[in-house]
């Protein structure tokens, strides 16, 4: 009997923390996936005989450790190991090295900028300032400003005096922060392109914005507001690659009883009286629950699944404005040694971390010219690692594995869909690229798999492929995740939510969303709550 | 040496409604310009014997009428003509012509037309928002005193009176980019890009950039 208290749809990393969350409280959950494999975005596929790619999501930060210490994620497998620094190859020879430890950083930014490394720890206090200013946010359901509930206005009362307590000075700074540029927030700080343009890459990636639009500034925010094991902006690989991520969470569900099933493509939600009431898959087959959260973005849930006649005119018209562009693409490489690039060691540690090649401003802007005209750029901005250096599962002894986020890709290209040449030209401007640092790097390619906005939205299911299943603009962001009304996980049908990172507070590998759901719906189930709390040790 | 009560830098159009209000309630004010006329960015200027050009500013819409009664302008001789019709030049004689509410020219359908009147009035309530911190200070919001707080409640109560769903479009619309509000609410091309002409004029943005709005 296919009969639940509660199914998920949509086995990624917040389908499996809801699903978890809701199980622990004694509630008898399915989650359904579409795929023959759980995971979603955060998954590892061996898709070059004895090489492990992370194929989508690549890198661990974000991942709420609320969740990994209540859900016992270490216990079920789960080990992130933190990489130290990255590094931006310049067109002269030279690079700029992101060192992890202080002294080494400043010495190294010292060797291009005086001035610059001495304004590093203010930029770096100031931009702590606003992470410490959000991260108690995040294990939280935003408050909605337009509701004159006694929840609502005395959450709204707290957060507007944790911004009054900044003090007039700090408040400005950060109303302006919240609203700049990444490039004008850099350009504050720093005087040296390459430094500028090695930081910016974090304001840039996943968006569709250039390092001059104005919102940029709270993306690079984004990517620092997480931590590895408690250290604030660290960034690490999950061993075994970003599928060790989705195993733990989902060996932590099934140790509650959570039931996943996989091949089973929803339909659509059945909705009976004005209530869900459970789900029809494509084959016919049907799940029934009074509880159906769909873990989707916010435009596959509202105009795929469900039903228009079940729906309010003004959220199909919010789901149809939604932004989620397409804006990224991966290239992940099967390499026969490591590739030795111009001008670095290749014993140095900064091999280990992320390696750029866009050594100033002007040529990032440039790149997101190119998304804008429909095309993939020829100087494109890569954000590129060598995982089996620090995580030797990932590929044979002796052997590496290289994974490559490109910043820019559009969701079309001129207009009309991606073709198999195009996403050839995109692979060679890429691999040509990298191979203008790396001589020996074109010959050591065994394997490459190409991500563009196409595959990467018919695999994972990611709206035109946008990674943060929806643009991390303002109008999309806290109260307004992912439309103004709708922030608090309910759907306009009583018994559907929403747990995906197309609500608050957003993408990347966190599972605050999966985790935030579940607290609202044991709420209006009247069940004890099992989800934590952010932390206050900020 | 001559003494004065306030000596103002600048005589383009808010130095001289400074000047004006200052001079009106009894000081002695000097205002100063490094040009040999005033009016800064609101000047005319003869360019060849007989041809007059707007030097800088080019039309008018944002002066306020409290200010032109308080100081007399009319009496002083200011004039404005009537409202001019925004008309988007079409390369094929049929030009969209903008006239307060009506749309009409280039083909622009029903559906356009009715969205445009739609979009002014929602426009036209955030504006009238707007108007209360455009007409004082803009208040500090922790060390407040006062006038700073009775401006926020102004705020704050006018933000209330939009009811839940402007509300609601204007949290998400205020720091957007017009690019988007335009393909949401219009499907004529000469029409969006008329409209957002006026989202990106004098600033360094481009219509996908946040904050155009």
């Amino acid at each position: 009997m296919n009969q639940y208290d509660a199914i998920v749809i949509g086995a990624g990393h917040n389908g499996l923390t809801n699903g978890a969350y809701l199980a622990k409280a004694g509630l008898k959950v399915a989650v359904l996936e579409r795929n023959p494999y759980i995971g979603g975005a955060t998954v590892s596929r061996e898709l070059h005989k004895g090489w492990w790619y992370s194929n989508c999501s690549y890198v661990s930060s974000l991942l709420r450790p609320e969740i990994t210490r209540d859900l016992e994620l270490p216990r079920h497998g789960l080990q992130v190991v933190s990489f130290g620094g990255g590094a931006t190859f310049m067109r002269n020879g030279d690079y700029f090295g992101n060192y992890s430890d202080h002294d080494r950083h400043y010495r190294e930014m010292a060797r291009h900028s005086q001035r610059d490394a001495n304004a590093y720890d203010r930029y770096a206090a100031d931009t702590s300032l606003q992470t410490k200013l959000i991260r108690p946010y995040l294990m939280r359901t935003p408050p909605d400003p337009t509701s004159m509930k006694p929840k609502d206005l005395r959450d709204l009362l707290e957060f507007a005096r944790a911004f009054m307590d900044l003090g007039e000075e700090k408040l400005l700074d950060t109303i302006k922060f919240w609203t700049a540029s990444v490039g004008d927030y850099l350009n504050e700080y720093f005087e040296t392109d390459v430094i500028k343009a090695h930081m910016a890459g974090s304001g840039i990636i996943g968006t569709a914005l250039g390092v001059y639009s104005p919102g940029t500034a709270y993306v690079l925010l984004h990517h620092y507001m997480g931590d590895v094991d408690g250290n604030v902006g660290a960034w690490g690989f999950a061993r075994g690659g970003m599928g060790a991520i989705a195993d733990a969470l989902s060996k932590a569900f099934q140790s509650y009883g959570g039931e996943i099933i996989c091949d089973a493509n929803v339909d659509e939600i059945i909705v009976k009286n004005g209530r869900a009431a459970g789900v029809a898959l494509k084959d016919g087959t049907e799940y029934k629950a009074p509880i159906v959260v769909s873990n989707l973005d916010p435009k596959r849930t509202f105009l795929d699944i469900t039903n228009p006649s079940d729906l309010p005119k003004d959220v199909l018209k919010k789901a149809r404005n939604f932004k989620i562009r397409g804006s990224s693409g991966k290239l992940n490489i099967a390499l026969d040694g490591l590739p030795v690039f111009n001008g670095l060691d290749p014993r140095n540690r900064l091999m280990a971390g992320d390696l750029h090649f866009s050594d100033s401003l002007e040529r990032q802007e440039r790149a997101y010219d190119d998304w804008k005209a429909g095309t993939w750029s020829k100087d494109p901005y890569l954000d590129m690692m060598i995982p089996s250096l620090t995580d030797p599962t990932m590929a044979p002894p002796g052997k590496h594995m290289m994974s490559v986020f490109v910043q820019y890709a559009p969701p079309k290209v001129e207009g009309r869909e991606w073709t198999d040449e195009d996403k050839d030209g995109f692979e060679k401007s890429v691999i040509d690229q990298i191979s203008n640092y790396s001589p020996n790097f074109r010959d050591l390619i065994l394997h490459c798999e190409t991500r563009t906005p196409r595959e990467i939205e018919a695999e994972v299911g990611l709206t035109e492929g946008n990674i943060f299943m929806g643009e991390l603009t303002f109008d999309q962001l806290l109260f307004n995740r992912p439309f103004p009304g709708y922030a608090q996980y309910r759907s306009p049908i009583q018994g559907m939510y929403m747990c995906s990172s197309g609500t608050h507070p957003g993408g990347g590998v966190m599972a605050a969303p999966g985790a935030n759901a579940a607290r609202e719906i044991l709420a209006d189930l009247k069940k004890p709550n099992t989800v934590p709390g952010g932390y206050a040790d900020d | 040496m001559t003494d004065y009560d306030a000596v103002i830098i600048g005589a383009g159009h808010n130095g001289l409604t400074c000047a004006g209000y200052l001079a009106k309630a009894g000081k002695k004010v000097l205002v100063v310009d490094g040009r040999s006329e005033p009016g800064g960015c609101a000047s005319t200027r003869e360019f060849t014997p007989g041809f007059n050009v707007s030097d800088c500013a080019q039309w008018l819409s944002q002066l306020d009428q409290s200010i032109v009664k308080d100081l007399d302008l009319r009496g002083a001789g200011l004039s404005t003509g009537k409202t001019k019709a925004t008309i988007s030049l079409q390369p094929d004689g049929d030009h969209l012509i903008l006239d307060g509410d009506q749309i009409s020219g280039a083909g622009v359908d029903a559906v356009d037309q009715a969205a445009y009147r739609d979009f002014r009035g929602m426009v036209r309530s955030f504006a009238k928002l707007m108007t209360t911190l455009y007409r004082g200070r803009p208040p500090k919001l922790v060390e407040q005193n006062w006038t700073d707080r009775l401006t926020l409640m102004k705020l704050g109560l006018g933000l209330k009176l939009l009811g839940r769903e402007r509300l609601r479009d204007l949290m998400r619309i205020v720091m957007i980019n017009i690019y988007d509000v335009m393909n949401e609410h219009f499907a004529h091309g000469p029409l969006k890009s008329t409209i957002a002409l006026d989202a990106v004029t004098g600033t360094n943005m481009g219509p996908r950039s946040p904050n155009t709005v």
